[in-house]
């Protein structure tokens, strides 16, 4: 009879250690997600910045010295029209990605303790110039942070419910590479590393290269290009990163529902890793 | 990512910010790498670069997307000018002839961002005749003319 209750005893820890190694699994995949996506910010403010810095590179050089260091050159060089329009632009991609930072923030908490309340901003989205599909998406997740927030959520629909958002998450995700990988890295910044080489060879064109002038804008235009290399190497690790958010949710959403609790962990455990270790190239951005 | 008359206006906005850039930056090698150059050719060129590649930046923000859907029935002519006028610049020798193409694919930009159709197409007809005009001018050329910026590296694709 001890003995029984023994094994009946040790079968029950073992069923609450497999439910908490789900849990455990679903909510460190989900704060690996959250945190790799917080990121993601300063890549996305870097294409106002990227254009900033090569409209200011582009300016005139003027006769009198007192004008050389003055401040209102930003402002000019952010007035610019293309400079303004990733402005006018820049709140709604911030948007859209805080909603999605937001709702893996919401799969974490909802997986250790059943609660969230985060919210989605599908109305500020609607001002980043992405087409329907994507602000739908948008919508969708900012719904469905809303039920939960709105208290009462049942946990034990979180499976179901991370299918039925699989393909919003999916959306939003292709949306951002989108901008970071089309936008930014191959269009951004070859514009500012081309406008920054061109710039210099005019000086040196109009003034007639002295060796230690053109010493001097070598060793500048060397440091500026080291920059934009490292820009495009974060802007490539948070590429990767959202990609593996994306396979990590599919898996989750696809998976989770048909193994065994313990072999969630086997599953997503690769992702969260691969995550961890992106996040510091990122970074570097800052 | 899909281009043309089948992609979302935002895509469409992506690729010919693309196109943009990438004829911006073939003026711009043509400036470095021709040899005797006027002053004045110098500086159209590089005026002319800077602005396609504002108009670059503009597209590529996504901010235009409204304007593209307005266009819609001339966006392959515009995508095809665009492609035309970018080859042609990297191919063609007679600087005068890249000039014009140059000028004409800046009327085209602004057109575009402006977002009057009527003044598209024709902006579009402007490219297309230039592109014409040059590559007739070089084949006589061809005949005895003096080299100019073609064959020499290009890195613009």
């Amino acid at each position: 009879m001890q003995s029984r209750r023994s094994i009946v005893f040790a079968t029950a820890l073992l069923l609450l250690a497999a439910a908490c190694v789900t849990s455990d699994a679903v909510s460190k995949f989900g704060s690996q997600s959250t945190e790799a996506l917080e990121q993601g910010q300063p890549v996305l403010k870097d294409l106002e910045g990227s254009c900033i810095r090569q409209h200011l590179v582009e300016q005139t050089v003027p006769a009198n010295i007192n004008d050389v260091f003055d401040p209102a050159a930003f402002q000019k060089a952010a007035a610019n029209p293309a400079c303004a329009a990733y402005a006018e632009v820049q709140p709604g991609e911030l948007a859209i990605l805080k909603t999605l930072t937001n709702y893996f923030n919401a799969i974490s908490q909802l997986a250790t303790t059943g609660t969230s309340t985060e919210k989605g901003d599908a109305e500020a989205a609607k001002n980043s110039g992405q087409a329907g599909n994507v602000l739908a998406a948008v919508s969708n997740l900012s719904v469905f942070l809303g039920k939960v927030a709105a208290g009462g959520y049942q946990a034990k629909h979180l499976t179901n419910d991370i299918r039925s958002t699989d393909k919003d998450v999916a959306i939003v995700i292709d949306a951002l590479i989108e901008i970071v990988q089309q936008r930014y890295v191959g269009n951004q910044l070859v514009s500012e590393e081309h406008e920054i080489t061109e710039t210099y060879k005019d000086l040196l064109r109009s003034q007639g290269p002295s060796p230690a002038t053109a010493s001097l804008l070598r060793a500048q235009w060397e440091q500026q290009i080291t920059d934009i290399g490292e820009r495009r190497g974060a802007a490539e690790a948070f590429i990767k990163c959202l990609q593996t958010i994306k396979e990590g949710h599919h898996k989750l959403a696809t998976e989770a529902a048909t193994i065994k609790p313990t072999e969630l962990r086997a599953v997503l455990d690769p992702y969260t890793d691969s995550l961890k270790s992106l996040i510091p190239s990122i970074q570097k951005l800052r | 990512m899909p281009t043309g008359a089948g992609a979302t206006p935002q895509e469409q906005a992506a690729q010919l910010s693309d196109l943009f850039l990438k004829l911006s930056i073939a003026i711009d090698q043509v400036r470095d790498n021709t040899p005797a150059l006027t002053a004045d050719q110098v500086q159209t060129l590089g005026t002319v670069a800077r602005h396609l590649d504002e108009i670059s930046g503009q597209l590529n923000a996504a901010a235009v997307a409204q304007i593209l859907q307005r266009i819609q029935p001339n966006i392959n002519q515009i995508v095809q000018a665009t492609k035309d006028a970018q080859q042609a610049v990297k191919t063609i020798k007679k600087i005068e002839n890249v000039v014009a193409i140059a000028t004409a694919s800046l009327s085209l930009a602004t057109a575009i961002l402006a977002g009057n159709p009527q003044t598209i197409l024709s902006a579009a007809a402007g490219v297309g005749s230039a592109v014409k005009t040059a590559i007739q001018g070089d084949d006589d050329d061809g005949k005895g003319g003096e080299p100019g910026p073609a064959g020499k590296k290009k890195s613009a694709s």
